[in-house]
């Protein structure tokens, strides 16, 4: 081999070798941060935990003791062949926000394939209160059923703690009273700030609620109208200097008769997606979704309106950074009226943001309720439905909604005594994206394209799986009214 | 008629005299002075003189003595010879005196009362110009001449006066004195004789002075070159006379060119040998018929210089009192060492190695000189003090140097002393090529210089203070540790482990041993030392290549790239283990290729740097190194061409000597022939040189596990490169590479076994030789990994001038330094993609970290470097002018801007290491968990900055335990499984995937009080330190957040401290009778404070109250315990037994899955130890076994080969003497046939009866043996004057 050859050879290796690798790493972009490892961050904190888990463990606050506005009771779903135990530890928070200093233990037993409800403080009136539930195990899912004058809420409890926790909407205005658990369940002290974000005021930043102080195992409950009078519309951001917390809000509204308590567990993070499965803007009442934007950077929003005969055009909402948009549903003329929908807010390719659902339907209406409901954040492909703890309230309907691009199949078990059996007549159906699944109980009654033979809804646990990632809420209403108290449904691994 | 003249008696001393020698004898023939006789001495000349001298000078006397004593010696045959004299008149055979010179010495001699008269030398050519005018002398011996060189004669100098030293030549010394004294001194073979005889003299008494009308013409063929001295006077230390192998290359090396400038040492273990100049060099290889050559000559080693200075010293040594000796002597040793340090640093070697022999050769001879002293004491009439006044104040040579300094500058200050021996057309030719030669030289030792004090400038912190704590810059347990675990058989990592240790442990304990517990010494010896190892390398690698810029260049940058430094800043032992291994590693695998110059074959596939193709055509020549075996290439400069020389010997593996590559580059060809002829021909061989490397594969694997992958990765990198580079004709280097490597390996594998085999016992154990792996969003992009830049230093855009200059032998190389250069370049190109490849997780499990990766892209981009040096002095000249030169001059800007980014970060004197590491942040653990016994910490954190070693979790992240707060330096090496420990990563991974809430319930049976997440490389301390982040992945913290039973004690800084409190002490006791509480009922409830509530308790757990607190990693502890079951959490539960006073206790049970339960019945002191294995000792004995006998394969089969061959050697020129010629016969001055073959055995042996001994012979002097006849006179009898 001659030298000019070796050299031309030579040459075109090194540059080829060099600048070929160059554009693939120019390609890949930056390192980034750290990945998350097998349990994952999610904006979600629902997740029941794995079958073959050595321990996991639930968070519920938000309800009331007895006379309060929410008095909760847990349900303990257990969708697994084995019964699984643990112990429910219930704190109470003494007013004005200081740790009560007490704790009381129920050991419990959800008997397999069963459904167990717990009344975590017997006998404690007054007061905020918050639970761990940790079972010696997994796949136990648990909720919280809040009831009071106002009426009830359903609201999933917290698999896990975080740092960070967000409210998009909550109203101090009127009558309207707003309450914040900040539950600390572990050992560590944390050390938390609390700020607020309004329409007119932006970002409030309480000195009252800077550098709190929670000690491990203890609630404070604070209320949010003390510090952030008379307003509407008020987006909650909880950050922990150190430590983590659990942290949900209880919303009380209107009058017994028209209104109603709503528990909304905060989301841990921003999401770039959020899904409603089930609205239906009724005669007589308001829908508003209300998106917070807790980031410092602009979110330029896509709303999917998924209808039953089909979508209907995405809407394009601008919301500022560290702000909050209302959208009414009512105004927004594709939508129409009396008619189930499916809601999909996509913030993809920009900052996360925190979607919630309130809905008011004033007295005189079919259902003259107050609740507010936060959002699905992403998907799954498996989804426990807890059965209603409240024989005065029924399932109205299940909803599911495509989350993903592509169509997905989902099949749906009712879980008995003797384990998940898929529901009969009710197959497989097929979900295109955007379009709503939504399953009536009573059997033949089914909307949306896809009909199904629904089950009896709310009187057994249910379990949706899905071949992607679908939303899946479950509309409670009392019996023979229109549903507008939604809550999401617990994923499961 | 009868005279009233004393008698005086001319002493000619000659040995093969030249052409003068008739003009010298007419002049002793034409003297005036009536009662001068002439007595010819001829100290084994190779011919009669006898003939000569009767011609010339019918009358005078001739004696053969038949053998070389030197000059002294053979003068004092006088003493037994001549009766009746006044007067002896010694002199050279290269004098001629006036027809006056005689008359005036004698008269002179009497007027002045003098026992020692000097004439006026002058130059033999020139008559006009003084050679000396007597001389002066310091107290140190030295002598000072009273006139300047070439001083012209005006009578200037003419008045009778005392001096100290009458020079030699022609002297003139009363009888009675000489006869007195002794005579010369007989040690002194030449050079000094005349100071010591009169430095006795006067102390004897007698005055020495000058007698100027005396006019003697003074030839100096000694001193001017005409005349060489024997080869058994110019070594120092009989050298084995050991012949290189049999090759198809016997040149015949050292021309004046191309011998070492300025000498060098020869050190080959047993053998010290100070190789003089041109004008006294080289092994004499001599051609012969059959291609086999033999050693004609034994190494020369000494110069006139050495000679003169050992001899001063020597007259030193035996002239003055105890009391002068003892106060000048300290300061002769303290002038002495300034001046070798000035001239090793100033390139003048041969000066310092004159210095060095003087010292050596009298301290060998300090018998002979304490009877010497007895000696001079006897006729001493004189104190030091009156001799002193005689002297020159202070030291002449001190004074001279600063003279010169301060007039002409260092360089001439230098060289100055050149001239104190010798001059003449020759000597000053000779003088100035080495002047030449000590020009460059001095450039090289000045960067050399510069380099240091750089690198000494930017380690200046850390060379007074001990290592911050980060990453693998551990804490270095004591020797006695080390040494322990080594042997010992269990190992505190992870929760304990019987698995092999690496003998990185032992080795690191012996060294600490040897230096006397140091291991703080140690740890900086074996951190800082890696980077000048490597910058060793790296020149011993560019060596071949034949150019002292290519060295130098390679060197520089090698030493220049910013990856070892960010090694060293992040903590990265194993990153600077590799730095220094790697040029090794590639010198090793370069040979194996064979390919020039590092073998005998160019890229061609032909033989290069052969005899037979080194004289052929130009093509193959020129693509031969200089000194590689061939003549001077085509494109190489004139001065190379004229003084290239060649001195390959080619075996199975070639190595290759290296030659001249000009005047001026400082050749060292005929060294590096001599080193190859004193290698053994083993270690040259395919096999030592796999042994070879397979014990640095070993040593580095041992100490730093990816280091096994670092082999492959070169053998990739230059196998893959032979190819590319070569063709198909590359094939076969690239098996060779290939073969070389995998052998290294496996002798590498047999060397570390059994840690070895425990390492590949298991897919779970194979990380700890592929690395964990690490963030993938950690991971160093393209442009840093090409830069070398994967740490703090370096990340400027400067870093690329490197590859800019690296890429210049790509454009204008030709031959094997295009070769290399593009075997250099894919390797280089190798190491990055592997390093890109892994921080993408390309590569799978394979994840060794960037910095150990990248080491061999180092070494391809400085040797690409080095040989963009070499083709720019033989390749661009044959190039006309254009952009090849300006890219030339782009390059070497290129390589100057490079070394910027280091430079500057040497300014802060710490290479960017933090101030502080996690020693001091986790001190408090240990005093905190005192009290509550022994406990462990969980270190989590990305595999870069996890202090010592570990195992995965996951990606990016990976764990470590150590005990009783941060580990040790042995927690690098912490075993190729976790063992029992392995639950411990189990329960982490459940923590990150939400399946627990009760991590610490998990982890309190291991002990584990502590789980420390690493986010920084160090404490990060506002203000004070920001060390680089290296997070962890983001669901860790958070994971750990949601624990119930955990208990954040620290969450800033860098590193976030939970607690476990359920956590039992490693060493515990359940008290008997202690009540388990039990789960309340089903439905009851009960009421407790929230931050301990029962959430998470495990009541195995409870109970546990500790006992037996040990040091940390003991294998045994004792103390007192209360009756119960004793708990030693420790693994594996088997292999620890309790003692008690009524003997063994049997271990009760396993508990937790690992600890070891004991039942004790009542209280009492017990120890708790670890059962030793003997099959343990055996592999330890083998394994020591086997490290020694690698060892002594490389370092004591040198000593054993030389004693060896030199057995062979005897006994054939004991065969050869017996075939040839028989025992001489006396008088006959037959040379003995075998003699070039038994100088060795001769001067090995030291009987007088062979010794080779000559005195201003001329050409080679061969040895015969001593004839202790009379000799042959002319006219035969003894000399009177009555």
């Amino acid at each position: 081999m001659s030298d000019a050859i070796r050299r031309a050879v030579l040459l075109v290796v090194v540059i080829a070798v060099i600048v070929g690798v160059g554009l693939a790493d120019a390609g890949r972009g930056g390192g980034g941060g750290s990945p998350a490892g097998p349990g994952g961050s999610s904006a979600s904190a629902d997740g029941v935990g794995h079958n073959d888990a050595e321990s996991s463990a639930w968070f519920c606050t938000g309800g009331t003791g007895a006379g309060g506005n929410a008095k909760p009771t847990l349900v303990l779903t257990n969708p697994t062949p084995r019964a699984v135990t643990g112990t429910v530890t219930t704190t109470a928070a003494a007013t004005g926000g200081q740790a009560s200093g007490g704790a009381r233990s129920i050991p419990v037993t959800v008997p397999r394939y069963d459904q167990a409800a717990v009344d975590p403080a017997p006998g404690v009136s007054g007061g905020g209160l918050a639970s761990t539930v940790v079972f010696d195990g997994g796949g136990v899912g648990v909720s919280q059923v809040v009831t009071g004058p106002l009426g009830y809420s359903v609201a999933p409890c917290a698999s896990r703690t975080a740092g960070n926790w967000y409210f998009a909407d909550g109203s101090t205005a009127g009558n309207d009273t707003l309450s914040l658990s900040l539950f600390n369940p572990g050992r560590t002290t944390s050390v938390v700030d609390v700020s607020f974000v309004t329409p007119t005021n932006g970002l409030l930043a309480p000195p009252a609620y800077q550098g709190v102080d929670i000690p491990g195992g203890s609630l404070v409950f604070e209320n949010v109208g003390d510090h952030v009078r008379n307003a509407s519309d008020v987006a909650t951001v909880v950050t922990t200097l150190s430590g983590t917390v659990v942290a949900a809000e209880l919303q009380s509204a209107g009058q017994p008769g028209n209104g109603g308590p709503s528990v909304v567990l905060g989301a841990p993070q921003p999401s770039p997606a959020w899904s409603f499965a089930q609205n239906m803007d009724v005669t007589g009442a308001d829908t508003m979704f209300h998106l917070f934007n807790p980031t410092g950077e602009r979110a330029r929003v896509t709303l999917t309106i998924g209808l039953q005969q089909g979508a209907a055009e995405p809407l394009a909402i601008s919301v500022p950074a560290m702000s909050v948009s209302v959208l009414d549903a009512g105004r927004v003329t594709r939508i129409p009226s009396n008619t189930p929908f499916s809601a999909t807010f996509s913030s993809r390719g920009g900052p996360g943001i925190v979607v919630s659902r309130s809905l008011s339907s004033v007295a005189g209406s079919p259902a003259p309720q107050v609740g507010e409901v936060a959002g699905v954040p992403g998907g799954s492909d498996r989804w426990l439905v807890p059965a209603t703890n409240d024989p005065a309230t029924s399932v109205s309907a299940l909803a599911v909604v495509d989350m993903s691009a592509a169509a997905v199949t989902v099949r749906l078990a009712e879980v008995s005594a003797t384990g998940p059996v898929v529901v009969a007549g009710f197959g497989e159906r097929r979900l295109r994206p955007g379009i709503p699944l939504v399953v009536r109980p009573g059997p033949g009654t089914a909307s949306g394209t896809a009909s199904a033979t629904g089950p009896v809804i709310g009187g057994e646990p249910l379990v949706v799986m899905a071949t992607g990632p679908v939303a899946v809420a479950c509309d409670a209403a009392p019996v023979g009214n229109a549903g507008v108290v939604v809550f999401p449904a617990l994923r499961l691994p | 008629m009868e005279t009233l003249a004393p008698p005086v008696v001319a002493v000619i001393v000659t040995c093969d005299p030249g052409p003068w020698f008739p003009e010298a004898l007419r002049a002793f023939a034409a003297q005036e002075y009536p009662e001068l006789s002439v007595l010819v001495l001829d100290a084994g000349s190779a011919q009669d003189p006898t003939a000569i001298v009767a011609r010339e000078l019918p009358g005078a006397f001739v004696r053969l003595l038949g053998v070389n004593r030197g000059f002294g010696a053979s003068a004092n045959e006088v003493l037994s010879m001549v009766e009746g004299a006044s007067h002896f008149l010694f002199c050279h055979d290269d004098v001629a005196p006036a027809p006056d010179a005689v008359h005036f010495l004698v008269e002179e001699s009497y007027r002045s009362n003098a026992g020692v008269v000097a004439p006026k030398l002058v130059s033999w050519d020139d008559p006009g110009r003084l050679l000396h005018v007597g001389m002066a002398v310091d107290k140190g011996g030295a002598v000072v001449d009273r006139v300047e060189p070439g001083e012209v004669d005006h009578g200037q100098h003419d008045a009778v006066r005392d001096v100290f030293l009458a020079p030699g030549g022609c002297t003139l010394v009363r009888a009675d004195l000489f006869a007195e004294l002794g005579g010369f001194d007989p040690d002194i073979f030449v050079m000094g004789e005349d100071l010591d005889l009169c430095w006795r003299a006067q102390i004897a008494g007698a005055r020495v002075v000058v007698a100027p009308q005396a006019r003697v013409r003074h030839l100096e063929v000694l001193a001017s070159g005409r005349r060489q001295l024997p080869d058994s006077v110019l070594v120092d230390i009989p050298v084995q006379a050991v012949a290189p192998p049999p090759g198809p290359v016997v040149p015949d090396p050292a021309e004046p060119g191309g011998a070492e400038p300025g000498g060098d040492l020869v050190d080959d273990g047993s053998v010290a040998a100070v190789v003089a100049g041109s004008d006294a060099d080289a092994t004499r290889h001599r051609r012969e018929p059959h291609g086999r050559h033999r050693t004609k000559r034994p190494v020369p080693a000494i110069t006139l210089q050495s000679l003169q200075r050992r001899h001063e010293l020597h007259t030193v040594l035996k002239s003055y009192g105890w009391f002068h000796l003892v106060r000048v002597l300290p300061q002769l040793m303290a002038l002495a060492t300034a001046e070798y340090g000035i001239a090793r640093a100033s390139g003048h070697r041969d000066r310092a190695a004159a210095v060095a022999h003087a010292w050596r050769w009298n301290l060998v001879r300090r018998r002979a000189i304490r009877t010497e002293r007895v000696s001079v004491r006897a006729h001493r009439l004189l104190d030091d003090g009156e001799v002193r006044r005689l002297q020159l104040h202070g030291s002449a040579r001190l004074n001279a140097y600063i003279r010169r300094a301060v007039n002409q500058g260092l360089k001439a200050a230098h060289l100055g002393a050149e001239s104190d021996v010798g001059e003449g057309e020759a000597a000053r030719d000779r003088a100035h090529r080495r002047r030449l030669r000590a020009d460059a030289l001095s450039l090289r030792v000045m960067a050399w210089i510069v380099v240091v004090l750089v690198l000494l400038f930017g380690t200046r912190q850390l060379l007074g203070s001990g290592f911050p704590y980060v990453g693998q810059l551990l804490p270095m347990p004591s020797a006695g540790s080390l040494l322990h675990r080594f042997l010992s058989g269990w190992q505190p990592s992870g929760v304990g482990t019987t698995d092999p240790t690496s003998p990185a442990s032992g080795l690191l304990g012996v060294a600490g041993v040897i230096l006397f517990g140091g291991v703080g010494l140690l740890q900086k010896i074996v951190v800082l030392g890696c980077i000048p190892v490597g910058a060793w390398g790296m020149a011993r690698l560019v060596r071949p290549v034949g150019s002292p810029r290519a060295r130098l260049a390679s060197t520089l940058v090698y030493l220049a790239v910013p990856l070892p430094y960010d090694a060293l800043a992040t903590g990265r032992w194993d990153g600077l283990l590799a730095y220094a291994a790697c040029p090794w590693i590639v010198g090793f695998l370069a040979r194996a290729s064979r390919f020039a110059p590092f073998g005998s074959l160019d890229d061609a596939g032909a033989p290069a740097g052969v005899a037979g193709t080194a004289t052929g055509s130009g093509s193959d020549v020129g693509d031969t190194p200089p000194g590689n075996g061939s003549a001077p290439g085509p494109h190489m400069p004139p001065a190379a061409a004229a003084t290239t020389t060649v001195t390959t010997i080619t075996t199975a593996t070639t190595m290759t000597a290296r030659g001249a590559a000009d005047d001026t580059g400082g050749a060292t060809g005929a060294v590096a022939a001599r080193r190859a002829a004193l290698t053994p021909r083993w270690r040259r061989s395919a096999v030592g040189q796999v042994l070879g490397l397979g014990v640095l594969e070993a040593v580095l694997t041992s100490a730093a596990p990816s280091g096994a992958f670092l082999v492959v990765v070169i053998t990739a990198g230059l196998a893959v490169g032979s190819v590319v580079t070569a063709g198909r004709v590359g094939l076969r280097p690239a098996g060779r590479i290939v073969a070389a490597g995998l052998g290294a390996t496996v002798v590498a594998f047999v060397l570390l076994m059994p840690w070895s085999v425990s390492l590949v016992a298991g897919p779970d154990r194979w990380q700890a030789l592929t690395g964990l792996a690490t963030s993938h969003g950690n991971a160093p992009g393209w442009g840093a990994i090409l830069r070398l830049a994967v740490g703090p230093i370096g990340n400027t855009p400067l870093s690329w001038a490197f590859l800019a200059s690296a890429a210049l032998p790509l454009v204008i190389g030709s031959r094997w330094r295009l070769g290399w250069a593009g075997r250099a370049w894919i390797l280089a190109l190798v190491a990055w993609v592997l390093t890109w490849a892994t921080g993408h997780g390309w590569l799978g499990a394979l994840t060794p970290s960037a910095e150990v990766l990248l080491a061999p892209a180092a070494v391809g981009v400085a040797l690409a470097v080095g040989l963009g040096a070499a083709s720019f002095e033989s390749d661009l000249p044959g190039y006309n002018f254009g952009w090849r030169q300006a890219a030339t001059v782009l390059a070497a800007v290129a390589a100057a801007v490079g070394v910027l980014p280091v430079l500057l970060a040497s300014s802060g004197g710490r290479w960017d290491l933090p101030l502080t590491g996690y020693g001091q942040a986790t001190a408090w653990m240990g005093t905190r968990g005192a009290a509550a016994g022994n406990f462990r910490v969980l270190w989590l954190a990305d595999p870069r900055v996890l202090p010592g070693g570990g195992w995965p979790v996951g990606t990016g992240l990976a764990y470590s335990i150590s005990e009783d707060g941060l580990g040790d330096s042995t927690e690098i090496w912490s075993g190729s499984s976790p063992g029992a420990a392995a639950a411990v990563g189990d329960a982490v991974r459940s923590a990150r995937a939400g399946s627990t809430v009760r991590l610490g319930g998990l982890l309190a049976p291991y002990a584990i009080r502590y789980v420390v997440v690493v986010e920084t490389l160090a404490p990060s301390i506002p203000g004070f330190q920001s060390p680089p982040q290296y997070l962890p992945p983001t669901d860790v913290e958070p994971a750990l957040l949601s624990q119930l039973d955990l208990r954040q004690i620290i969450g800033q800084g860098g590193f976030e401290v939970f607690v476990d409190d359920a956590a039992l002490p490693e060493h515990a006791v359940l008290v008997r009778g202690h009540k388990t509480p039990s789960p309340a009922p089903s439905g009851s409830s009960s009421s407790s404070p929230p931050g301990s509530a029962v959430i998470g308790s495990d009541s195995a757990l409870a109970g546990w109250t500790p006992v037996l607190t040990a040091p940390r990693g003991a294998t045994a502890v004792t103390g007192p315990v209360p009756a119960g079951t004793v708990l030693a959490a420790v693994a594996p539960s088997s292999s620890w037994e309790l003692v008690a006073p009524g003997g063994r206790v049997e271990r009760s049970t396993t508990r937790f899955g690992y600890a070891a339960g004991f039942d004790v019945a009542r209280p009492e002191v017990v120890t708790v130890r670890y059962r030793g294995s003997a099959v343990h000792g055996l592999e330890i004995a083998a394994e020591v076994l086997l490290w020694l006998v690698a060892l002594g394969l490389l370092v004591g089969r040198r000593r054993a080969w030389a004693l060896w061959s030199s057995r062979i050697r005897r006994r054939a020129a004991r065969r050869a003497r017996r075939v040839v010629s028989g025992p001489p016969a006396p008088g006959d001055g037959a040379v003995d046939g075998a003699g070039a073959e038994t100088v060795g055995d001769d001067t090995e042996t030291g009987d007088g009866s062979t010794d080779v001994t000559g005195a201003e012979t001329n050409g080679e002097a061969v040895p015969r043996p001593s004839d202790t006849s009379p000799g042959t006179t002319v006219p035969s009898g003894t000399l009177s004057h009555e």
